[in-house]
Formats: C-alpha cells, structure tokens, sequence
C-alpha cells in the first residue's frame, strides 16, 4: 500500500501532513469550515458508525424471519428501524448466503460501502489488490482470507455503485439455536458482511470457553 | 470514463494487505483529510458524484501511487479550486488571500448527527455544474 508504512514517531511533518494543515486553515479562514464540526465527524466514525450495526441486522435476521423478510424486500427501510440511516447507506440492499450461493461485496472503482452497519472500509477494501482481483478471482480472493466455499458453492460478487450498497446476510453457524440477538451479534465479524468471511462458530465467540 | 480507478478485472497489483483490528485512521492527518472532505460535501456545492470524478480525474500515476486518503485530499483541493472556493494560489501559500465565496451551508458540530442521518448532499441539476476542462487537468501537487 503506497504511503501505508509511515513511521508514526518522527516529528517532521510530512509534505501531506503540511498539505492537509494548510487546507484546513485556508478553509477555515474562509469560513467553510468549523473545526469542531471536523471533530465530531470524526469521533462519530470511531465511535457511534461501525460493523457493530450491521451486526444487530444480521442478527435480528436470523432470529426474526419476518425481520429477515422485510430486510430482503427492502433493506433501507428495514435497517432504518434500528435507526442506521443516512450518508453512504441511502440505498441498501441485503443478499443473503446459503449453501449454494455466495455473496461478495467490492466496489471496483472506489470504495462504495455501507457506511451506515459497517462504518468505514479497510484499507484493503479500498486498494487495488482487492479491487482488481475481487471479480476476476473472487475464490482466490477468498482463500487469501482464509475462507474455503464447497466447489458447487456459486459465488456472486457484487459491484457497489456510489448509489447502492449491500450487505451480505452470512449463514448463521450450527449450533445457535435459542440464542439471543446480542449472543448472535458477537458472531456476525465484519468481514462476513461484506463476504470475505463466514460468521464466527459459537466456539470462536468472544469470551466463548 | 475509464481510467486508473477501473480495477474490476486488472492483474498484477499482488497480493490482498489484509491488517488484522485495523483502525479506521492510521495517522492523524488522515482523520482530518476524512472530515474535511465530509464538511466541505455539506456545503452544498458540488454533488458526490462530482468528488468521484475529481479523484479519478487525478492523473493515473497520481491516482496509482497515492494512498487512499492523499486521494481524496487531492481531490479536494482541485474542487475547491474548480468551485471557486479557493485560488490555487491560496491552497499553495495554505491561507486566505481572497475574500470567501457564499456556500449554502456550513457544517458546525451541532448539526453533524442530523446531516449524517439525513444521507449524502443531494444531487440537485443545480450541483452538475459543468467543469471545465481547465478545471479537470489541474493536478496539485502531483
């Protein structure tokens, strides 16, 4: 990853350091900008904005197959009744794994991503390895990622647009029957709702024995 | 258009850097090339479509030895210019050198939840504004 391997303990600021301050002033002279707006955008993204969210969907779908439902038919509207709604989500649409078809998600051409249950992408979603090889490859892909699908398992991989963005529904594991939605949620990894991986098994949960 | 951004199918970028429990920022000035980019997208004045191209605009070499946020830092400052927002030579000397444009909003920290929520600046006839190729083949920096 180009400009990946920064050493973050040297003090000298760097051209893109210096470049990035510069704009910031500039456009909050001209009162563009209000600095603490930058602020809280930020702390909004690490903290309230994350795969946490989409975790919750995930989870509710499996546990409520009339939630499932309405999460399939229109999954805008269903993710909106947790109240994930709004900037990079405006448009969602869930697609559901099963034993013969797997969903995968890329974006090719930037970075489209379901901001609103996933927060921000990875830096690997978002680099040209992933980008380029995600539709060529898609099995390749996934074995990188440790995943290994049956061979008559049919990958779908899906081209998010600046307008449309999905969400895989992962299989839900064995053995979780009876589970609570919060139980189930701590199953559900990111990674498994955009298709680079399956949900956790109940002995990989977190705090599992 | 195509370009360097159209990766679906491309060979030869290796292997996929996958980083276990990466943070959303992997230094500061990322965070704040993220969040001016958002509250520079809430004035109003250009739709996302539009810092799409800006980005993918960018020169191929650029476009393909830049990191993701210098990316979007890059394109920000070739929208502004093309806007009108700033002078080329005010985003070189990093300061005010012309009096401001009027934008149609402007982002403070009380509105941020409620813009969020509300979805992405609206992609209004009034926002494609047509750029001109002089806009388009500024490469800042590059």
């Amino acid at each position: 990853m180009p400009g990946h391997d920064h050493s973050h303990d040297h003090s000298e600021l760097s051209e893109t350091e210096l470049r990035v301050r510069a704009l910031e002033t500039l456009l909050t002279e001209k009162g563009y900008i209000d600095p603490p707006a930058l602020d809280e955008l930020i702390e909004t993204y690490e903290t309230k904005i994350g795969p946490r969210n989409g975790a919750r969907v995930v989870a509710r779908a499996w546990a409520d197959p009339a939630y499932r439902g309405r999460l399939l038919a229109d999954a805008t509207a269903a993710i909106a009744e947790f109240g994930f709604t709004g900037r990079q989500g405006e448009h969602m649409v869930a697609v559901e794994n099963s034993p013969h078809i797997h969903n995968m998600v890329v974006c090719t051409l930037c970075s489209c991503y379901p901001w609103t249950v996933l927060g921000l992408p990875p830096v690997w979603y978002k680099s040209p390895p992933y980008r380029s090889r995600a539709v060529r490859d898609p099995r390749g892909v996934l074995a990188e990622f440790g995943v290994e699908l049956p061979k008559d398992t049919q990958i779908k991989v899906w081209d998010s647009t600046a307008e449309v963005r999905y969400l895989v529904i992962p299989m839900r594991p064995e053995g979780t029957e009876g589970w609570s939605e919060d139980k189930l949620a701590d199953l559900v990894c990111r990674d498994s709702m955009i298709g680079t991986a399956l949900a956790l098994l109940p002995s990989n949960r977190k705090g599992a024995a | 258009m195509n370009g360097a951004q159209d990766l679906g199918g491309q060979m030869g970028f290796g292997p996929i850097e996958i980083e276990v429990d990466e943070p959303n920022f992997h230094a500061p000035w990322e965070e704040r090339a993220f969040a001016l980019t958002l509250a520079m997208g809430a004035t109003g004045t250009w739709s996302i479509d539009t810092s799409r191209y800006m980005r993918e605009t960018l020169h191929p070499v650029d476009y393909l030895s830049s990191s993701y946020y210098e990316i979007w830092l890059k394109g920000l400052e070739r929208l502004v210019v093309a806007y009108g927002l700033a002078s080329r030579a005010e985003i070189g000397a990093g300061r005010m050198l012309e009096p401001a444009k009027p934008v149609k909003n402007i982002l403070t920290a009380g509105k941020v939840a409620a813009t969020l929520a509300k979805g992405g600046p609206p992609t209004g006839p009034q926002q494609r504004l047509p750029l001109s190729n002089k806009a388009t083949r500024w490469w800042p920096g590059a």
